[in-house]
């Protein structure tokens, strides 16, 4: 049996076990549709499913993505622990500059589901992820009367089989408000990564933040994010840093606007332009709903 | 950019000053309901065409950022929305190639006094042609901006009226059609009745209808007869689920002068 099999066979009983260790804990709370998810998320991640924009500074290119999280029933038994399943989408996009206009490059999609459970000072999420990835319509082109393309995209590339189906988990650990660890690990489906030699991924990543101060009946606070992520079939580690300030309307709201300055380096995070080196800096903003 | 920040720095500082303590920053809810029967309203969901092998996505949401109490009776509120609409086609083993999609990001200010309630929006819409199609139809550079005033009225928990006029202010490509166009549309909701675990749910109908003189005149009318779970009545978040009829010209930009008429089976999440 080879390596990606066990792996993928411990996580499906990882999966399995967490999902029905509620059914044996003590007399419980259930919610449905809550407000806010039990495991946080992962501000400094570049696919964490959120909402925002980010012009970069040293290029003529624009990321925006919209995205949520949709926590579809909590359960809290008595004992301090929650669990949670629930159901995220987002849409990337990177457009490029030409004079007024904004040619489109790449739009990537995904969709997926999570059962989280958190313990204290300790939380973890368990991902099922579809992605897919589409070259955008600007590389189209005429050439003698028929349609061509700059690029191939990968759809039409029969070289290139691509996909980023896969099964991840996170573990988090946030001692204070001020300070978070996390790290994870996930494999790509295998069924259609022939040729692929190494199917896991891995990432850690850290959040710091600093003490609120009010805004009037606001709350403010400078944050920084480190985000790593080593892809196995790239060989590649991919870096973001996000330097910025968040807005809350209280201090326990789970509402947010983020500003932040952040540098990425790796290759790129559209699939399209998978095995692309990418580095830049961006001018973000986000929206955390 | 630059007028643009000038812009926002004036308008915070000046709402701040003159609306001091009756002020509330990224509220819970949005004071304009959004308007469930429009397909291209900031939601998530996924609508399958059974009769077309197609599906439609959309991702996206309304982020209201401040709302404001003017005096007793009248509250206003300021929001940004961002949305992707996508359609997938199924040509089997389980591939789903990328047919189109459209893009959406705006502002709106929002006012309520009773039972009414206004919506003016500035939207700009930019739609790209799907990378299966890439060898085999031209694209359309797709890009509009447009005004948008909607104002509702709720007659009771149970129906509700809306319409308004819009006006596009940009167009690409602008082949000279009218840019004033009407929006309007009714939503019927049952009486909430008790289903599973304590939650509620609800029956509804809606009426949306656009009516555009692009392409020689088009109307594009959206029904759908659904059902919508709630954990508790008054909770803004929800999961609905509705068979919808389309009949109108495309909504997806790269085929806005092509006919489209479809049964569906949705499945929306409300944040």
């Amino acid at each position: 049996m080879n390596s990606f099999l066990k792996v993928n066979r411990f996580l499906l009983l990882f999966i399995l076990c967490v999902s029905v260790s509620p059914l044996w804990a003590g007399p419980a709370d259930w919610s449905f549709l809550p407000s806010s998810t039990v495991f946080k998320p992962l501000i400094g991640d570049p696919r964490e499913p959120l909402t925002g924009v980010i012009p970069y500074l040293d290029q003529l290119c624009y990321e925006g993505q919209v995205g949520g999280t949709l926590e579809m029933v909590r359960y809290s038994p008595s004992d301090d622990t929650q669990y949670a399943w629930g159901l995220f989408a987002s849409a990337y996009i990177l457009l490029g500059e030409d004079g007024a206009t904004f040619p489109m490059l790449d739009g990537d999609f995904y969709i997926g589901t999570y059962f989280s459970g958190s313990f204290g000072d300790f939380s973890i999420r368990l991902e099922a992820l579809h992605e897919s990835t589409h070259l955008g319509d600007s590389f189209q082109t005429i050439q003698n009367g028929t349609l061509q393309s700059f690029q191939t995209p990968l759809f039409y590339n029969p070289t290139v089989t691509y996909t980023r189906e896969n099964a991840n988990v996170t573990f988090s650990f946030q001692p204070t408000d001020s300070f978070r660890l996390y790290a994870g690990a996930g494999c790509w489906d295998l069924p259609l990564i022939e040729g692929v030699s190494d199917p896991i991924f891995a990432s850690f990543g850290t959040e710091v933040y600093s003490p609120f101060w009010s805004i009037d009946n606001s709350a403010m606070r400078g944050y920084l994010t480190g985000s790593l992520q080593w892809k196995g079939d790239q060989n590649v580690l991919e870096t973001e840093v996000q330097l910025g300030l968040q807005w809350k309307t209280s201090k326990s709201s789970n509402r947010a606007i983020r500003m932040a300055i952040l540098y990425y380096t790796g290759d790129s995070q559209f699939g399209q332009f998978y095995n692309v080196p990418d580095s830049h800096w961006g001018l973000a903003t986000f929206f955390d709903f | 950019m630059k007028k643009t920040l000038i812009f926002l720095f004036c308008f915070l500082e000046l709402t701040h000053a003159a609306l001091a303590d009756r002020w509330d920053f990224l509220p819970n809810e949005p004071l304009f309901n959004p308007l469930i029967g429009d397909l291209r309203e900031p939601q998530y969901g996924i609508v399958a065409r059974p009769d077309q092998n197609n599906f439609d996505g959309a991702i996206g949401q309304s982020i209201e950022l401040i709302q404001w109490q003017s005096n007793e009776t009248t509250k206003w509120a300021w929001g940004i929305e961002g949305e992707c609409f996508l359609q997938l086609t199924s040509t089997g083993a389980a591939t789903y190639p990328l047919v189109v999609s459209d893009w959406y990001l705006g502002t709106y200010f929002s006012e309520k006094s009773g039972n009414f309630t206004n919506r003016l929006e500035y939207l700009h819409v930019s739609s790209h042609l799907g990378d299966s199609l890439i060898y085999t139809v031209e694209r359309i550079i797709y890009s509009r901006e447009s005004l948008r005033l909607t104002t509702s009225y709720d007659f009771s928990n149970n129906f509700r009226l809306y319409g308004g006029p819009c006006y596009w202010t940009h167009l690409s490509p602008d082949s000279g059609d009218p840019r004033l166009f009407f929006h309007a549309g009714a939503e019927i909701y049952t009486d909430y009745f008790r289903l599973f675990s304590g939650t509620h749910g609800r029956g509804y109908l809606t009426y949306d209808v656009k009516v555009l003189g692009e392409a020689g005149g088009v109307v594009d009318q959206t029904f759908e007869l659904g059902l919508q779970w709630r954990w508790k009545k008054d909770s803004h978040q929800s999961i609905r689920m509705a068979a919808i009829f389309y009949s109108g010209n495309s909504e997806y930009g790269q085929f806005y002068q092509n006919p489209d008429q479809f049964w569906g089976l949705g499945i929306f999440f409300d944040p």
